[in-house]
């Protein structure tokens, strides 16, 4: 049961970062609880056992992703949020926690309330194969959809990214 | 009804519904960015739950890494396209992004 | 069928991917030179390959092609490796297809960017091809993705700033759309434990008894609005006539012709057309979605003034008709829409090949400022109004049997109103297709047009290539339909 409750805990940090990065004023304060929900995923992974995941969450979420995001701040960061800009963007979310405080009483109470219940579909008798063999295995399509999308990202930083002598 | 699958439920929803809010409702184009990036974050902790209930980790984990992937590569390709159109519009404002029509 | 033959589907991979190693070994200055025969050749070769394996299949009585792994051929039970039948080879025909028409139109009209736009060209292939090869619901989704990316790259590739936009618009569409993908598939999952299509087609013809009728539902739900994102149907339209009409005029003929039918009509007709024809509720569902697309593509379409806006808008009304033909849940509504799903991806590139050739000529694609050019460019004007009649419908074409045998569908399927309301938008297109051709092509030269020349070589052979499909499909469609129908398949 202790287990259950650093689950818990971790979802509930992925929350409360999650809506705190939708509403914070600042964009890099966005981008460092974004990795703070990455973070408190992956911890849930490791917690659960699902370890390759939870490495590359980490090490690529929360890693990779908040590098892109503070160099295109930092690359954009001039007029891009004027005090008025905040301003305005508060007052569009200001009602985002209440909605949200709303929407999941509502949920909690229609599932207890229905007596909604999720069934487990494990079959116990059956031992799954490790997880190196079946991703190598498996999901042969997936790895070849991989290289592809790396390939995909490769030219997109080399058209997009690439300085041109003038500005057009 | 175990309070781990309340919370995972209600949890998943709620990111993915603030997401897709803060997507629709922001004018700033990185903010999309973030937005996305947390309605995937969301979507990830749903198949973790997917794999805990039906049993099969390591083929939730094979989906995972895979999602993980191809979401940074969006979230690379998708500030490529802000960043240039950062430089012809001078800011961030989605609402500039009213030339076509017609 | 010999094992040999599946090697195949080698030819959709694997041709493509050494093709683009080749490239970017070779560099920019000894590719740029060779880029038009690699890249046609890759697309004649699949076409080639896609006609030798619908040969095969109706040779051997097969419905698919399976393809052992790419290594180790110990085959594991839930193995994701390559299945495609019949409907994914005619995809991949499309596809080749398509992509031979953008090579040869792109060789002039973007002499600056042909090195990276053939790499991105030959990923959005390789995307496409994937999604109509995979066995498995979650692969589909990842060569969904990279379509998808390479799309954007290329709507973006001038980097100007209405490429930028529309594709900025489509990368928002297609991330709720992926979204909304992504967690029907994670509530899908949740109880079949496997995605590979059959598991999850034997899962949903029997779902009600199944373990979390609920999940699946909102899954199902999700996934169908994910597609219908993806495909532009109609109330999730927004994106598509700005990325369509920004985009490089190639990739203009590319997007319009194939990507946006791979990338969410696909899925559609496989899962509702394949996996669900029974169910009333989605059918339903489905018939409201194709007529609102086709009523309000052909609305929007009239109200339009740019050439490639009014080719979006109409993509949008043909794309209802398929899901029309879909939703009717009758084979013979399936083999409609498999056939709209052919006809539309050669008119729609015929089209948007014309408008290449006006824009290259012209450097302008808004009809009011047009007119008269039939005088100086009589190839393209024959050739787009033989695409008009066809995308009208209009009977000896290939367009009129596809429509023809929707519109009998959905007749038996859905009643006489539904039915005339199809063939009365029918109508509607036909109308606004005149008027934009009469203030294109007829009418008097204008002053500014009188040395407008014909298109280049190139373009002018793509036109009269597709427009050839599209006469000489019509003329033989009876005897498909008569083979068809001694296939027993309608």
């Amino acid at each position: 049961m202790n287990n259950e409750l650093i689950l818990i805990v971790c979802m509930l940090v992925m929350l409360v970062c999650g809506v705190t990065a939708a509403m914070s004023r600042s964009m890099i304060k966005s981008a460092i609880n974004l990795a703070a929900v990455s973070v408190a995923l992956s911890v849930l992974m490791f917690v659960i056992g699902a370890t390759w995941s939870a490495v590359f969450e980490l090490s690529v979420c929360s890693g990779l992703v908040t590098v892109i995001f503070i160099s295109a701040v930092s690359l954009t960061e001039s007029k891009l949020d004027s005090t008025t800009q905040r301003a305005l963007h508060h007052s569009r979310f200001a009602m985002l926690p209440l909605i949200l405080i709303l929407a999941g009483v509502g949920i909690i109470a229609a599932i207890v309330l229905n007596g909604f219940d999720v069934v487990s579909t494990a079959d116990i008798t059956q031992t799954e194969k490790p997880f190196r063999e079946v991703f190598w295995n498996l999901r042969q399509a997936d790895i070849l959809g991989q290289i592809i999308v790396i390939l995909v990202g490769t030219f997109a930083v080399v058209i997009l990214f690439k300085e041109r002598g003038k500005k057009i | 009804m175990s309070p781990f699958t309340i919370v995972a439920l209600t949890a998943a929803l709620l990111l993915i519904f603030s997401g897709l809010y803060l997507l629709l409702k922001t004018h700033n184009m990185l903010r999309i960015i973030i937005a996305i990036e947390i309605v995937m974050k969301a979507i990830t902790l749903l198949l973790v739950f997917a794999g805990l209930m039906n049993g099969k980790m390591a083929l939730t984990q094979a989906f995972i890494i895979t999602v993980i992937l191809v979401e940074v590569v969006v979230a690379v390709v998708a500030a490529g396209v802000a960043i240039n159109l950062y430089r012809h519009n001078g800011d961030m404002e989605i609402s500039r992004l009213n030339k076509l029509n017609g | 069928m010999p094992d040999q033959f599946s090697m195949l589907v080698y030819s959709f991979l694997g041709l493509p991917l050494a093709a683009l190693v080749l490239f970017n070994l070779f560099g920019k200055r000894v590719m740029t030179k060779f880029y038009m025969p690699v890249g046609m050749g890759i697309c004649l070769v699949q076409m080639l390959s896609a006609i030798v394996s619908l040969v095969l299949l109706s040779q051997y009585n097969k419905d698919a092609i399976t393809f052992s792994q790419f290594w180790n051929y110990q085959l594991y039970e839930g193995a994701s490796y390559f299945s495609p039948d019949t409907f994914s080879f005619l995809s991949l025909l499309c596809i080749g297809l398509v992509g031979l028409v953008t090579f040869l139109v792109a060789y002039p009209v973007l002499p600056d960017r042909r090195f990276q736009f053939c790499n991105v060209t030959l990923v959005l292939l390789l995307g496409m091809n994937g999604i109509a090869l995979v066995y498995d619901l979650f692969s589909l989704y990842v060569f969904m993705e990279v379509t998808a990316l390479s799309a954007f790259v290329l709507i973006a590739l001038y980097r100007d700033a209405k490429g930028l936009e529309g594709s900025f618009k489509y990368l928002m569409m297609s991330a709720i759309a992926s979204a909304f993908i992504l967690t029907g598939l994670a509530l899908i999952f949740l109880n079949t434990g496997s995605l590979q299509y059959d598991v999850v087609q034997a899962y949903l013809a029997n779902w009600q008894n199944g373990p979390n009728p609920v999940l699946t539902q909102i899954g199902f739900i999700m996934l169908m609005s994910g597609f219908s994102i993806k495909a532009g149907v109609a109330p999730f339209h927004g994106w598509l006539p700005d990325a369509y009409q920004s985009a490089p005029a190639p990739v203009s003929i590319i997007l319009g012709g194939i990507v946006t039918k791979m990338a969410g009509v696909y899925a559609i007709i496989r899962l509702v057309g394949e996996w669900l024809p029974g169910s009333s509720v989605v059918n339903v569902a489905f018939m409201f979605l194709g007529l609102l697309s086709i009523v309000l593509g052909a609305m929007s379409a009239i109200g339009s003034t740019d050439f490639k806006r009014v080719l979006a808008f109409s993509s949008i009304s043909q794309i209802g008709y398929i899901v029309l033909g879909i939703s009717s849940g009758s084979p013979l509504g399936f083999v409609g829409a498999v056939f709209h799903f052919f006809n539309h991806s050669v008119f729609k590139s015929t089209l948007f090949v014309n408008s290449a050739a006006v824009e290259m000529q012209t450097k302008t694609t808004l009809i009011d400022k047009l007119g008269g050019l039939h005088k100086q460019m009589p190839v393209t004007g024959t050739s787009n109004i033989l695409a008009f009649l066809s995308t009208a419908g209009i009977p000896p074409l290939a367009g009129f049997w596809s429509k023809l045998l929707i519109i009998i569908a959905v007749w038996q399927a859905h009643g006489g109103v539904v039915a005339g309301v199809a063939l009365f938008a029918s109508i509607f297109t036909a109308v606004y297709f005149l008027m934009v051709q009469r203030k294109v092509f007829f009418g008097p030269c204008r002053e500014e047009w009188k040395d407008v020349q014909e298109a280049k070589f190139s373009i002018r052979l793509a036109s009269v290539l597709l427009s050839c499909i599209t006469v000489g499909v019509g003329c033989v469609f009876p005897w498909i339909l008569r083979f068809l129908g001694a296939q027993g398949w309608i």
